[in-house]
């Protein structure tokens, strides 16, 4: 096993490389330079002493070879919008993006979870049918339109909630941006998770397991939602790289002080080290996702176990 | 200097805010000033706002912009100085009335007979916030890192008439050895005689230099901490200051706090505490402002008048130091005739654009320069360019294109922004309605836009200019003299350079101003570059329990009304 997380490991290397190569390469073929707007106010010189101070005036292939060999030691170069080390500006940000993507991604597996196997154990029922009447409305929501009906019904009608700022302690500051993040993917998993153990719950195995006389209760959770946690396990993997990386509405309709709040206006100022530097994080959080979830099948299902292949 | 980026210092104001007029809402309740109530100290220059119904100290939380960069010797961008103003400040201050006024300096600058020497005394026992001595030497530093050349500060030609400045600066200064680095940084022209005497050299007399020294360029250095110019600027919280306020806590894209400056030579500061709260987005803040999580924010253009019914009190508008035009490429043909230019300007309807489809927002004109600015009646360009279809429709003709015909289809470039996409929209129907001409609009975000621009590869573009410094000079030279470094359209035109050129460092104020006024007739009447179609205006939402900030909010607000004296704001006495 762990020969083959270091294999998967190391063929993150390249992976990480051509992310980087075509990003830095598409981002200076895009019109206009970090200081391109500023030539409409400052001296010619005082732009080309700006270029210089921030290794523009190189060519793109040399500045191209500079930035490998700044990423070969960890340095993702200067933030040209926040004038400091891209590096500085990922660590700052990185805590709140993580966080809002972890929570969002337990309300969607406790949500989920939950509806799914409500739907699937009273099947064909009222409560199935306002399950998925409910995921099928969650689906189909924007998440930027749901966090403004959210933060207009609780935090301007009701009180409850604030706008602004995110603290991962305080119920007032995430449970918002929470759910508007994560209740498209709840009702994914809620519409996996009772597809799977409907099934599951007409498989032999179940039928024999009541046969014996267990209790239903039993019968659910220990025999057929285990079984039924693998098709919803694989999924599980990109809905949190989803989550962690794909924030960038919720963070910016929340102020929350994330990466991908810092990574829209990166983009819009063409901040080209801070682009990179978003860029690469996110590449790096999916892959390491997709490895986890491949290590976690082996413990679910034992026939995937990668000794077993 | 177009407006679509809305970060820089010229362009802030715009993107941010945008108010209305407004002020002077002064409920009036009793003074009752207790005796917590910060006095001024005996230096103090004279209030900008008088009988002010105060409560004592007291905390407030303001929307913000996250600074770029915290150094004030290399920034340009509004949310940057707005930070720095409440933290540093200068030999002179501007007054309400936009008048330098003594600050740090203890009095009007001695000026030599030629008027290229300028020697300025400093307030005594000047101290910074940590207590260490504010001296003479701490300005020289300011100086000399503005002009340095890896600062590369972004307004270093603010101080281009210093001796030796624009030497300093040049990059190549790089690879010179230590010893030489120091002979040119000697050679600038600016000492400290003792600990409280400053002495200034200048290339040519310049009238506005007082106005200068009291930007951010000039503030001072605390050199016991930044000990050489080029060194790197420390963080916020690591820093002495000689402002109203002090750092006293920031969270990177989240907050900073500041406290007040009991070390501070100006008026004290009212509040105990002013948060800033960063925000990018208006509409969050307008909401944040609704549940009481802001005091004060800027308002959401796009729902002005949905806020107009919701706060008729809390909102406060005021025009700003910026105007907004067309801008023609002279170097575009036919462009390149005078008569085409003031048809397509003359072919505007300010009333209709701003009124209708800009749904108010903002003040249409046919001034470039504002009207206070050039200390002269507002609307004396609306014979020369203010809307008449069929003198536009004439001059046409007169240019060899009657109804339109045989007119080149043009390109209006767009930044892709709702209202500036929307002004783009709107120009094109009137064109192709009034003159019987049609163009194409192109939209395209903000560096590529600004690339268009600023490379001359452009014909027709909606954009403007914010002033830096309260002075004609400022609108008018470097962007209508025809080696202006901002002269993006092509103005060419020796009668309006040889009107710069005596203007320039004109030593008789009231001629000087003649002269610009003179210049800038031209330039409009002529339409050498832009035809203006309204200035811009900045909306804020202010809680009625704050004071100060609406009698304070004019064209130098930077991001929030009155910020650029935040010492005068106050909590009202309930």
């Amino acid at each position: 096993m762990s020969g083959y997380v270091l294999r998967r490991l190391l063929g993150m290397i390249p992976l990480l490389w051509a992310v980087a190569t075509v990003t830095f390469f598409l981002m200076h073929a895009v019109p206009g330079g970090p200081f391109a707007a500023d030539g409409e106010r400052l001296q010619p010189e005082t732009i080309a002493a700006l270029e210089e101070r921030y290794g523009l005036d190189a060519g793109v292939a040399e500045q191209y070879v500079r930035f490998l060999g700044g990423l070969a030691t960890g340095d993702l170069g200067i933030s040209f919008q926040q004038n400091r080390p891209v590096t500085d500006v990922v660590a700052e940000r990185i805590g709140p993006t993580v966080q809002l993507g972890l929570y969002a991604f337990v309300f969607a597996v406790v949500v989920g979870g939950a509806l799914g196997t409500v739907s699937a154990v009273k099947k064909d029922r009222w409560p199935d049918y306002a399950g998925v009447a409910f995921t099928t409305v969650a689906a189909g929501v924007p998440s930027f339109v749901l966090a403004v009906l959210l933060i207009v019904v609780f935090a301007l009608e009701l009180g409850w909630a604030r706008v602004l700022g995110w603290n991962a302690f305080d119920p007032r500051a995430f449970v918002l941006p929470t759910v508007a993040l994560g209740l498209f993917p709840a009702a994914f998993i809620a519409r996996m998770t009772r597809a799977a153990l409907i099934e599951a719950l007409e498989q032999d195995y179940v039928r024999t397991a009541r046969a014996k006389g267990l209790a239903e209760r039993s019968v659910v959770l220990t025999h057929a939602v285990r079984n039924a946690l693998i098709p919803v396990l694989t999924v599980a993997g990109p809905i949190l790289a989803g989550l962690v990386t794909g924030s960038f509405i919720i963070e910016q309709i929340f102020e929350v002080p994330g990466i991908g709040r810092a990574f829209v206006r990166a983009v819009q100022t063409r901040d080209y080290g801070m682009i990179m530097g978003a860029t690469l994080l996110y590449a790096l959080v999916i892959a390491l996702l997709n490895l986890v979830v491949d290590v976690l099948y082996g413990v679910v299902d034992p026939r995937t176990r990668v000794s077993a292949r | 200097m177009s407006l679509s980026k809305g970060i820089f210092v010229p362009v802030i104001v715009i993107a941010l805010a945008l108010m209305a007029a407004a002020c002077g809402d002064d409920d009036a309740t009793e003074p009752n000033a207790t005796d917590d109530t910060p006095e001024a100290t005996p230096e103090a220059t004279e209030p900008a706002v008088e009988n002010r119904e105060q409560r004592a100290g007291g905390e407030v939380t303001v929307h913000y912009v996250d600074f770029q960069s915290f150094d004030p010797h290399f920034s340009g961008f509004t949310q940057d100085i707005g930070h720095q103003g409440m933290v540093w400040r200068g030999l002179y201050d501007l007054s309400k009335d936009n008048e330098p006024e003594p600050l740090m300096a203890a009095g009007e600058p001695q000026v030599s007979a030629d008027g290229l020497r300028y020697t300025i005394a400093l307030q005594d026992d000047l101290v910074w916030s940590d207590g260490e001595p504010l001296t003479a030497e701490d300005f020289v530093a300011a100086i000399e890192r503005t002009c340095h050349f890896a600062i590369a500060g972004q307004y270093r030609s603010l101080l281009s008439n210093v001796v030796g400045c624009d030497a300093y600066a040049d990059p190549g200064n790089a690879e010179l050895s230590e010893a030489e680095q120091e002979e040119v940084r000697e050679a600038i022209g600016v000492e400290a005689a003792d600990e409280t005497t400053l002495v200034f050299e200048l290339q040519q007399p310049q009238p506005t230099f007082p106005l200068i020294l009291s930007m951010w360029v000039a503030w001072p250095v605390p050199t016991h901490i930044v000990e050489h110019p080029g060194d790197e600027w420390p963080g916020a919280e690591e820093l002495a200051f000689n402002g109203p306020f002090v750092v006293e806590e920031y969270q990177p894209g989240t907050q900073m706090v500041l406290a007040r400056n009991e070390e501070y030579a100006g008026r004290m500061a009212l509040l105990d505490r002013i948060t800033l709260r960063y925000v990018d987005d208006a509409e969050t803040a307008n909401n944040a402002f609704r549940t009481g999580e802001l005091d004060m924010a800027t308002a959401n253009v796009a729902n002005l008048a949905a806020l107009e019914d919701e706060f008729p009190d809390e909102l406060v508008s005021t025009p700003t130091a910026a105007t907004v035009g067309l801008m023609l490429n002279l170097g575009v043909e036919p462009l390149d005739q005078e008569e085409v230019r003031l048809a397509l300007a003359k072919a505007i309807d300010r009333e209709s654009l701003v009124g209708v489809v800009l749904q108010g927002a903002h003040v249409p004109t046919t001034d470039w320069v504002p009207a206070e600015i050039l200390d002269v009646e507002p609307g004396t360009m609306d014979e020369a360019i203010g809307f008449d279809p069929e003198g536009a429709q004439e001059l046409l003709a007169e240019a060899g294109f009657p109804d339109g015909e045989g007119f080149p289809e043009l390109e209006i470039v767009v930044a892709d922004t709702g209202e500036t996409r929307t002004i783009g929209e709107f120009l094109q129907e009137q064109y192709n309605e009034i003159l019987g001409i049609d163009t194409t609009v192109e939209v395209l975000d903000g560096p590529s836009r600004a690339e268009r621009l600023t490379t001359g590869d452009f014909e027709l573009h909606p954009g403007g200019f914010a002033q830096d410094y309260p002075d004609p000079e400022n609108w008018l030279t470097s962007l209508f003299h025809s080696e202006g470094s901002l002269n993006f359209w092509n103005c060419a035109d020796p009668e309006i350079d040889a009107l710069i050129d005596d203007a320039r460092y004109n030593r008789d104020d009231d001629e000087r101003r003649e002269l610009y006024r003179q210049v800038h007739e031209l330039v409009v009447g002529r339409v050498c570059g832009i035809a203006p179609y309204h200035h811009m205006a900045g909306h804020y939402l202010v809680s009625p329990e704050i004071g100060g900030a609406r009698e304070l909010s004019d064209t130098k607000n930077r991001v929030l009304p009155g910020d650029w004296a935040v010492e005068e704001w106050y909590l009202i006495q309930e």
